[in-house]
C-alpha cells in the first residue's frame, strides 16, 4: 500500500509491506544495494548541474518512475509563495526617472560582520538587491563589488554553485552587456533559491527573499525622501508593495516551522499594520488584445491613495528594520 | 500469479520508487535546461517554483504583477505528464486565460494596466485509462518580466 503525503511543501512517500519471507528479504537487500549505488551516482551528478546527462536522468527517472495501479494516491496540492524580484523592483525604480544613489546601499565592509546563517541570509538578499540596483543603473564596477559580497555570503551558506567560478567569468565577460548581465544575475539567484529549497533550507530561502524585498523598499522610500516632490510613479510603486508584503508574509509563515523566522515575521507584520491604512479601489479585470503588438492587456486592477504621512511612516519603519538587519 | 512473479514485482516496485524520489532532486536541472529557455528575453523571477507531481495533482501560484510591465507566465511540465492544464485568474477569481485546444501555448504573455495579484492554477490531467501506470514528473511555474519604456 502506498500513500503520498504533503508536509512542509515536500512530498513524502510511505510504504508498508507485508512480513517478508527469505526471498523477499534477499530482494530487499538487493534493492537496498541498488538504491545506495544509485544514490551515490546521483550525488555525483548534482555536483555538475550543467551536464546534459542530468536532463536524461530526469527523463529516464520520471518515465520509469512508475507506481502500481493498485496503490491508493492522495491528491497533492502544491502552493507556491513568491514575490517580485529585487531586479524587477530596481527596474521600476529606474522607470520613475530618479537617479542612482550609491550612498544608500549597504556598506561593503559590513560583509565580514555577518557570522550567523540568519544574518548571512538576510544580507545576501540585501546585497543581492543592491547588486540588482547597481546593474540596472549600469554601475558596472559597483555591481562587481556587490556581486563579490553576495558570493562571499552565498559561499558561507554553502551554496557555492550559485556564484561559481564559471558564473563569475561569464559576468566579467558580459560586464558591458547590460541585458546579459541582468540575465546572469537573475539566473544566479534562481539557482541559489532552487538549491536552498531542494535541500530543505526553505527558511534560509525565506530570509534571503525577505532581505532583498526590504532593501528594495528601503531604496524606494529613501529615494522618495530625497525628492522635493515625490514622483507619482515612485509613490505608486511604494504603494504597490502592499500586495507583495502580504505575499511575503504568507511565504515566511509557510516556512516558519523550520525556525529562525519569528522576529522577521514580526518585522513584516509591523510594516503591514502601516500598509493596512492605505485605501484601495479595485475594479474588475478586463482582457483585451493590443492589436499592434498582439500582447494581451489586463485592464482593471487596483489603485491606491498613499498620503505623505503614510509614506513617512513606511519609510521610517522599513529603515529601522533594515538597520537592524545590516548591523 | 505465482510467488516468484510477486516477489519480482515487489523488487521492481521498490527500486523504481527510489528512482522516482531521486528524480525529485533533479527537478532543478529540468527547469534550468528545459523550461528556462522558454522564457526567451524575459528576465526570470528569482524564486524557484518547481515540484514533482502525478496525474490529478494541482499546483497554485499567487503573485503580484506590476502595472505597465510585460510578463511571460510559463507552465512547464515533463512530457510524461501530458499537456498540463492551467488557468489564470484575477483576485476575484475571474478567469483571464485558460490553456485549451485554442490556446495550446505553455506560456501566457500579458501586460496588466495597473498592479494586481494574479492566481495561477495548474492541473496535471488524469490518465484516460485508470489502470495505466502512474508517472511522476517535474512541474515548474516560471515568471519573467520584460522592461518597457
Amino acid at each position: 500500500m502506498l500513500q503520498r503525503y504533503q508536509l512542509n511543501k515536500s512530498i513524502f512517500v510511505a510504504i508498508t509491506s507485508k512480513a517478508p519471507d527469505m526471498r523477499i528479504q534477499k530482494l530487499a537487500n538487493l534493492s537496498l544495494a541498488i538504491i545506495v549505488s544509485i544514490g551515490m551516482l546521483s550525488g555525483c551528478q548534482c555536483s555538475n548541474p550543467d551536464s546534459q546527462k542530468e536532463i536524461t536522468d530526469v527523463e529516464t527517472d520520471s518515465t520509469d518512475g512508475t507506481k502500481g495501479e493498485e496503490n491508493k494516491l492522495q491528491k497533492v496540492q502544491e502552493i507556491f509563495y513568491t514575490i517580485p524580484s529585487p531586479m524587477e523592483m530596481a527596474s521600476l525604480l529606474k522607470k520613475t526617472g530618479t537617479g542612482y544613489e550609491s550612498g544608500m546601499l549597504n556598506d561593503i565592509n559590513n560583509v565580514v560582520k555577518y557570522t550567523s546563517s540568519k544574518r548571512q541570509a538576510l544580507n545576501l538578499g540585501i546585497y543581492g538587491s543592491d547588486l540588482s540596483y547597481a546593474s540596472i543603473f549600469n554601475q558596472n564596477q559597483e555591481a562587481i563589488i556587490y556581486l563579490s559580497c553576495a558570493k562571499q555570503l552565498a559561499d558561507k551558506l554553502g551554496v557555492t554553485n550559485a556564484f561559481s567560478n564559471e558564473t563569475m567569468d561569464r559576468i566579467e565577460m558580459n560586464i558591458e552587456n547590460r541585458d546579459s548581465l541582468l540575465e546572469i544575475i537573475s539566473d544566479s539567484f534562481y539557482t541559489l533559491d532552487a538549491y536552498l529549497k531542494e535541500n530543505d533550507r526553505q527558511n534560509i530561502s525565506a530570509l534571503v527573499i525577505t532581505g532583498g524585498w526590504i532593501e528594495g523598499l528601503y531604496l524606494a522610500t529613501s529615494i522618495a525622501n530625497e525628492q522635493d516632490e515625490v514622483p507619482e510613479e515612485l509613490r505608486k510603486r511604494i504603494a504597490d508593495q502592499k500586495y507583495s508584503l502580504g505575499d511575503l508574509i504568507e511565504l515566511v509563515e509557510g516556512y516558519r516551522a523550520a525556525g529562525g523566522l519569528d522576529d522577521v515575521l514580526a518585522d513584516l507584520q509591523s510594516l503591514q499594520e502601516i500598509y493596512e491604512k492605505i485605501e484601495i479601489t479595485t475594479e474588475d479585470s478586463e482582457v483585451t488584445t493590443d492589436e499592434s503588438s498582439g500582447m494581451t492587456i489586463i485592464g482593471g486592477g487596483s489603485t491606491y491613495e498613499l498620503t505623505d504621512e503614510q509614506l513617512q511612516e513606511i519609510s521610517q519603519r522599513v529603515s529601522d528594520i533594515r538597520t537592524s538587519y545590516i548591523q | 500469479m505465482n510467488k516468484h512473479h510477486h516477489d519480482m514485482r515487489t523488487f521492481i516496485f521498490i527500486t523504481l520508487l527510489f528512482l522516482t524520489s531521486s528524480a525529485f532532486g533533479q527537478c532543478k536541472s529540468f527547469t534550468k535546461n528545459t523550461c528556462r529557455p522558454m522564457l526567451e528575453d524575459f528576465v526570470p523571477n528569482e524564486n524557484f517554483n518547481s515540484t514533482m507531481l502525478v496525474p490529478g495533482d494541482e499546483a497554485e501560484l499567487k503573485l503580484t504583477f506590476y502595472g505597465g510591465q510585460e510578463y511571460r507566465l510559463l507552465v512547464c511540465g515533463h512530457p510524461v505528464l501530458g499537456e498540463l492544464e492551467f488557468t489564470v485568474m484575477d483576485k476575484k477569481k475571474n478567469e483571464l486565460y485558460k490553456r485549451s485546444a485554442d490556446n495550446p501555448d505553455a506560456f501566457f504573455d500579458f501586460r496588466p494596466e495597473s498592479t494586481q495579484q494574479i492566481l495561477v492554477k495548474v492541473n496535471v490531467p488524469m490518465r484516460e485509462n485508470p489502470n495505466e501506470l502512474i508517472h511522476e514528473g517535474c512541474v515548474s511555474i516560471m515568471v519573467g518580466y520584460r522592461e518597457t519604456n
